[in-house]
């Protein structure tokens, strides 16, 4: 149990292209734009920001191209062949990855209190920590979900794309949506990542709304979520190869 | 040993049937090397899956040392090693040795047991040199040499190889053939599907010939190559294919 645990988060935090957009990214991001607006008002908001793309990089994208990594390397197929409890397997997966984007998160937001002098306190630390586990859960039921549907990497891309750009531009994650046109902040609704931001921000004393609302709607998002993920499972991508055993099979015939 | 008892799987593939195996009988007993023939399709995979526990059967059974695959599917697993041609199943981010305790760890392995069967493994397979080294920079046959290693990882008694020397070079198909020999005189059971008619001449004691699903020959090869008055295996194949088709045809 935990070498598995550990084998998961060694390859997680081997995964250089998913640390890139989770970590680095996102701290290039809040340190250039925090200079480059250099307003303390908006700081706090670009700070929140900032932790909610990254969660949510962290938890889509990350958890969807891993799955389908292993899927299409039979990971599963072997882990069919162990004793081990698959269901056991995706939990400690979704551990090992929720505790690894907690982590990261925070690491977004030291480098926001260290270089713009941001006072938070110990509770909202805490608090912020519970609302990343809620969020990220959150995502990365999304991600699984993503990658049933996806039969590439390609795929995946564009999937996600697909829900980050209403996500990130439906919401009022890096500017208000006052002027803009209702349907934005209608469309942004439909989707968990504002609740997110608003959830983030509330605990961390940004605004003065309850977080409770937020958790609501994500607690919901991410049971429905999880069910279609569950439903939706793949054990193998064997669509691909079926077609080509059958394509074999007709060679072979016209051979004989 | 394994017994196939009128094994009988069909896929629905689009709303239509598909027999990949038809009636298929036949025991394998404690130490023997089968190989398993047959064209493209016809049921080979389907078998070595069945006896995995991967798939169930629509009809009939399997057992595994007198454990059914569908009601005792955990102790069946545990000693089954099973390796499917061309799917390594390693963690490229993972060194070979990591690979090898994760698998360790998921068949239940203690600490001190993985140790050891890596120790053993490596010094087998001649992989000590690069142990320690991410399997995303290795060759084909490192990788294979590694896979070989998981699939042995927790000492099983039966052996499952899918066409486990396709894409691979002469020296790491070689290395493939020796280990069977070895495993052999560890008195393993190995059951290996394979296209090379030399491969099953050389390592297996007896053969199963499947066509489109049936099991049309099963048994041992020295009294296959005096009943057919060859010895040249690729000849009897397809021979008994046509056979076969002729069968089929009338
Ligand atoms: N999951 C599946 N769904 C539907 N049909 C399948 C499935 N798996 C196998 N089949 C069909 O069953 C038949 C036997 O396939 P199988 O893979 O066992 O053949 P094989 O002997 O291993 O062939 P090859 O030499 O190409 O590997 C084929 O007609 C194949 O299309
Ligand atoms: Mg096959």
């Amino acid at each position: 149990m935990k070498t598995i645990f550990k084998t998961m988060l060694v390859t997680s935090l081997r995964d250089k292209i998913t640390m890139f957009y989770s970590v680095i990214f996102p701290v290039a991001l809040l340190i250039g734009l925090g200079y480059y607006f250099d307003n303390p008002a908006y700081t706090p908001r670009l700070l929140t920001g900032v932790i909610a793309l990254s969660s949510l990089f962290w938890g889509v994208s990350g958890i969807a191209f891993q799955v389908h990594w292993q899927r299409s390397r039979g990971v599963y197929k072997l882990l069919k062949l162990t004793p081990f409890p698959t269901i056991s397997f995706i939990f400690l997966m979704t551990a090992a990855r929720t505790l690894l984007g907690i982590l990261i998160n925070l690491a977004v937001l030291g480098t926001g209190v260290i270089f713009f002098d941001m006072a938070v306190t110990i509770g909202a630390v805490l608090g912020t920590m519970g609302m990343m586990f809620i969020g990220i859960l959150c995502f990365t039921c999304l991600g699984f979900l993503i990658s049933n549907f996806a039969g590439n990497e390609a795929q995946i891309n564009m999937i996600s794309n697909l829900f980050f750009f209403p996500m990130i531009f439906g919401a009022d994650t890096f500017y208000s949506l006052k002027s803009a046109p209702e349907w934005v902040s209608t469309m942004g609704g439909l989707f968990p990542f504002g609740y997110y931001v608003h959830g983030i921000r509330s605990v961390l004393g940004i605004s003065s709304e309850s977080p409770l609302a937020s958790i609501m709607v994500l607690l919901i998002y991410t049971a429905v979520l999880l069910i279609l993920a569950v439903l939706t499972f793949k054990w193998e991508a064997n669509a691909n190869g079926q077609i080509q055993m059958k394509k074999a099979k007709k060679r072979q015939r016209a051979v004989v | 040993m394994i017994e196939i008892h009128e094994v009988t799987k069909k896929f629905q593939d689009k709303k239509k049937f598909v027999t990949a195996l038809k009636h298929v009988t036949f025991t394998v007993k404690e130490g023997q090397v089968v190989g398993l023939l047959g064209e493209n399709g016809a049921g080979k995979t389907t078998l070595l899956r069945t006896i995995a526990t991967l798939l169930t059967p629509t009809e009939g059974m399997v057992t595994v040392a007198g454990f059914d695959t569908m009601k005792n599917s955990n102790e069946v697993k545990k000693r089954i090693g099973v390796l499917f041609g061309g799917e390594t199943g390693l963690y490229d981010r993972l060194t070979a040795r990591e690979n090898l305790e994760y698998f360790a760890s998921l068949y239940g392995l203690s600490k001190h047991e993985t140790k050891v069967r890596i120790d053993d493994l490596s010094r087998m397979f001649g992989m000590r040199d690069y142990l320690n080294r991410r399997v995303g920079g290795f060759s084909k046959g490192m990788r294979q040499k590694v896979a070989i290693a998981r699939t042995l990882i927790h000492n099983p008694e039966i052996i499952l190889f899918d066409e486990p020397t396709t894409g691979l070079d002469i020296t790491s198909s070689n290395v493939f053939r020796q280990l069977v020999h070895q495993l052999k005189r560890e008195g393993k059971t190995i059951i290996f599907s394979s296209h090379i008619m030399e491969e099953v001449s050389m390592l297996c004691d007896s053969v199963a010939m499947m066509h489109k699903g049936e099991l049309v020959y099963q048994g041992n090869l020295e009294s296959l190559y005096k009943t057919e008055g060859s010895r040249d295996l690729n000849y009897i194949f397809m021979s008994k294919l046509v056979r076969g088709n002729e069968h089929y045809a009338s």
